[in-house]
């Protein structure tokens, strides 16, 4: 479908968020009790912040909640009865999301969809409206621009002019909402009636892409730095839980014997008992763990279903506790520069 | 290239040719940011700094080096965590090359610049709380010293995060402390950049029986931090990388603080002072008091 | 929600075997509707309400009815199962995963080679093929334990070794040193050297094998090394840690691989492609 543009005036927000809270729950940008930006429901515009700040966790528990519900369960005699949740009754819409969070849903559509059907996932998946905020420019640690992430999913993007909007809509979910509310929406200039003047972030010099180290990335399993630079992940879930893309989860049973819920829970690849089997641990180390999520990321995910399963938010480097780079490994490991980050070095 | 730096990179220099370490715990600078490394004598130290982003706690990281001798920059919390680690028979305090600074006081993660610089000016509430309480800036009982050593100014006295806290009323604690529980996404980044939580298996991975559910939630959340704060009754020395590590910023260390407090107060007890120091809840005093005991 | 994938089928328990003090056999039928059709090598996501879900192969040939697992005791969900008795339930979604390429294997010589309780997956594919003995030129079995009571299905094991048409070597392993362990009748070695003896030819030959990871290491290793195997005529089902079974949470990946999607059938050739962290 065509791309279509409209401006979406500053003054106008308040009323747009108005109208689609009648028909959708919306998630828009907040602070959190410590005054923190987060992502979170909310009912009325004095409590949005439309910005292109970046939400301390990402918008993935939209469609990938922390903690759901697969089943509950009560105990019948000998047996047991149970039951489904029933779906979220609303459409859901992401009101000012980030494109690094926007993009994730398309590359997380694709591990959920493979094969079996993961329908929690892609029921919530399907009642969101992703309306995007693109940024004015890039953060210390955040590098989009070195990635191709995919965009064609984001269904409404809006990109600053001046102290109003650019809006682009991209789907038809998002021509849906751009015509529901259409009252709230004007043309765009001329100028930009056909696309935006300027892309986002503002795509200066390009250093090479992310992509281009695969190659070598997946010759560097045994590489003998990773112990080293690897080495001082603390094996916190912070990075994986921030992570737009990040979707590794337990399933654990929470109740008792005689009721209780089954529950799908986030978890983290780097933390030590992922893969711990009673008689054998494939990763003892905590390299090994680290070099699971870096190489599941850039090379396996890519390697499996296309996308590098990152969109270069930077959270995982913001909050790291020990500042590992995983933007930085990367262009080590897979040859992009020669010189280790902060000068580690086995050999 | 600061002058205490260029000094702190000689010396590392010297410290592997002699052969008396093999590997050094430090802080490098690179892509905007200060953080922790594992240096080798092949490594470049051109990017080894101490500076005022040097928050964290580098006996964290013993482990990854066990066996081997090696070195580390410390602060004075870092040395009082080596004291408690000898206390608790897990380390061996000759086999560790204490570099000894003059601490500048850490600014405060929060309160540093948009690109992560320092901002100018050392007013004290640019520095994180616990440098504003902190009896030593140069480090004690270190093997090398390097750069001049400062003076330290008098420390706050008391634990003021905590007063200030129980000056609200209980409704209003019991509001704040839920609203900072369900923050918790149970990522344990407090758990595990703490030196003294160093238990092969945590009591959060036991499963048999499992004492917490996986699920982040406020009452799961509140036993975790509970229980937690418990097992470092005593030993916790208020380094406050848990609540700096935290990434939704719950000031975490609260709960140890409430403990350190009551074993300061009660006991005239503080740990990590001495590494033959007997942790509080394995002795007693004649005199302790025990008004408190029906 | 709709019906969603997470929502297990219950299956009663008919039948519980111990078949050593730490692991028993568990026999069940579905209820709720027929059993769903599966090939040998496959596993199924088994649980009890309350503790959770564990992986299990299918352990018994998809031509007898019902289900069977062999479940060792070592954890949490390993013992609730443990403390059930046939009446009781178990969830069960499956069948998951790939499964032994059986027509491949016909015409040829299959040499079973089992550690423990890596005997239960394969138990499946060597009731199929000794039910279809015709269809095979030789149908063998090596099998070891590090101590007598790690050996399952031993009443199964003792008819297998009355058949004429099938060699069956017992060994445990000589950590007592070389003396015989008393009252045991089989090897006292580890796999490796009983090959290395026996020296089974590579012509028209499939070593299916399963065990702990490094006896199955060991074994390839002398098979390739010493005996002139090539690796595709090696298979084996490897054991990660699981979870959902069915390709999304990432918990079995290894590499590219989702080993409860891409295996846990693999081919030697396959393992040797790995980065190796199994």
């Amino acid at each position: 479908m065509n791309a279509r543009y409209y401006t979406l005036r500053q003054a106008d927000l308040p009323a747009l968020f108005d109208r689609a809270r009648g028909d959708y729950d919306v998630i828009a940008k907040r602070r959190d009790a410590n005054g923190n930006l987060c992502y979170g429901p909310a009912t009325s515009f004095a409590d949005v912040d439309f910005t292109a700040e970046q939400p301390r966790l990402s918008a993935k528990a939209c469609a990938f909640p922390q903690i759901e519900e697969l089943t509950r369960y009560r105990r019948e005699g000998r047996t047991f009865t149970d039951a489904t949740p029933a779906a979220p009754a609303r459409p859901a819409l992401l009101f000012g999301v980030n494109m690094c969070d926007a993009a994730a849903f398309e590359i997380l559509d694709k591990v959920f969809s493979w094969d079996y059907k993961d329908d929690p996932y892609l029921e919530r998946r399907a009642r969101t409206t992703l309306f995007a905020l693109a940024c004015d420019a890039l953060q210390i640690d955040c590098f989009c621009d070195r990635l191709d992430f995919p965009t064609a999913a984001v269904d409404l993007i809006a990109y600053r002019r001046g102290d109003d909007y650019l809006v682009e809509v991209r789907t038809e979910k998002g021509a849906a909402l751009a015509e529901k509310y259409a009252a709230c929406f004007g043309p765009a200039p001329a100028a930009e009636a056909t696309g935006p003047g300027a892309t986002s972030p503002p795509a200066a010099k390009k250093p090479p892409l992310l992509e281009e180290a695969r190659p070598q990335l997946s010759r560097s399993f045994d590489h003998e730095d990773w112990a080293l630079l690897a080495g001082t992940c603390v094996g916190c879930g912070t990075c994986t839980y921030l992570c737009p893309t990040c979707h590794c989860f337990d399933i654990q049973d929470e109740g008792g014997p005689a009721e209780g819920r089954r529950l799908r829970v986030w978890d983290h690849c780097t933390g030590r008992t992922f893969t711990q089997m009673p008689a054998h641990q494939p990763r003892d180390r905590q390299f090994q763990r680290y070099r699971q999520r870096l190489l599941h990321k850039f090379w396996y995910y890519p390697e499996r279903f296309g996308p590098i399963l990152c969109t270069g938010c930077g959270r995982c480097i913001t909050f790291c506790p020990v500042k590992i780079n995983i933007r930085e490994l990367v262009e080590y490991f897979g040859g992009l520069k020669a010189t280790p980050p902060g000068g580690a070095r086995r050999k | 290239m600061t002058p205490l730096n260029a000094e702190l990179q000689a010396a590392v220099r010297r410290l592997f040719d002699d052969g008396r370490i093999q590997y050094f715990l430090g802080y490098v600078e690179d892509y905007g940011h200060t953080f922790p490394a594992i240096l080798t004598p092949a490594s470049d130290l051109a990017r080894l700094t101490f500076d005022r982003r040097s928050y964290h706690n580098l006996a964290r990281f013993l482990d990854e080096v066990r066996g081997a001798k090696v070195g580390l920059v410390c602060k004075a919390c870092e040395v009082a965590t080596l004291n408690v680690l000898a206390a608790e028979n897990q380390l061996a305090r000759e086999n560790v090359v204490v570099v000894g600074v003059p601490c500048p006081a850490m600014v405060d993660p929060g309160r540093l610049n948009a690109d992560s610089s320092v901002p100018a000016g050392d007013d004290p509430a640019l520095w994180q709380e616990k440098c504003r309480r902190c009896p030593e800036r140069n480090t004690p009982d270190a093997d090398v010293f390097v750069g001049e050593r400062v003076s330290t100014p008098p420390p706050a006295p008391g634990w003021p995060l905590l007063e200030e806290h129980e000056r609200r009323s209980p409704a209003e604690r019991r509001a704040w402390l839920a609203a900072q529980l369900a923050l918790c996404i149970r990522c344990y980044a407090c758990r595990l950049v703490c030196p003294l939580c160093y238990c092969r298996q945590c009591f959060v991975e036991d499963n048999k029986p499992q004492w917490l559910d996986k699920s982040a939630d406020g009452e799961n959340n509140l036993h975790y931090h509970v229980i937690r704060a418990l097992h470092l009754a005593g030993r916790c020395i208020e380094c406050q990388e848990c609540s700096r590590a935290c990434p939704v910023g719950i000031p975490v260390d609260l709960f140890n603080q409430v403990l350190s407090r009551d074993f300061a107060q009660r006991f005239g007890f503080a740990a990590g002072r001495a590494p033959d120091q007997k942790a509080a809840l394995v002795d007693y005093q004649r005199d302790d008091k025990e008004d408190f005991i029906l | 929600m709709n019906e969603n994938l997470y929502r297990p089928r219950l299956v009663r328990i008919t039948d519980v075997v111990d078949e050593t003090p730490t692991i028993k056999t568990f026999r069940l039928a579905f209820d709720d509707g027929d059993r769903p059709d599966f090939k040998c090598g496959q596993f199924g996501e088994f649980g009890v309400y309350g503790a959770g879900e564990a992986p299990f192969c299918l352990a018994a040939a998809p031509a007898h009815p019902g289900l069977e697992i062999a479940v060792k005791r070592v954890g949490k969900v390993t013992r609730a199962i443990h403390n059930l008795n046939p009446g009781d339930v178990l969830t069960f979604r499956g069948p998951f995963g790939n499964w032994f390429p059986y027509e491949d294997f016909k015409g040829r010589k299959l040499l079973f080679i089992a550690g423990g309780i890596g005997l239960a997956p394969l138990r499946g594919l060597l009731w199929t093929c000794l039910e279809h003995r015709a269809d095979f030129e030789a149908v063998d079995l090596i099998y070891a334990a590090r101590e007598e009571c790690e050996l399952v299905y031993m009443r199964e094991v003792e008819e297998f070794e009355k058949r004429a048409d099938m060699k069956v070597t017992l060994a445990l392993d000589p950590v007592c040193g070389p003396d015989l362990i008393p009252g045991w009748r089989g090897r006292t070695s580890f796999v490796p050297p009983i090959l290395e003896e026996e020296r089974p030819s590579p012509a028209n030959r499939v070593v299916i094998t399963c065990g702990p990871p490094i006896m199955i290491k060991l074994v390839a290793k002398s098979l390739l090394n010493a005996l002139g195997y090539e690796p595709r005529q090696i298979w084996t089902t490897l054991e990660m840690r699981m979870k959902c079974g069915l390709g999304k949470c990432g918990r079995c990946n290894i590499g590219a691989t989702y080993v409860c999607k891409d295996g846990p059938c693999f081919s030697y050739d396959q393992v040797l492609a790995f980065p190796q962290e199994f």
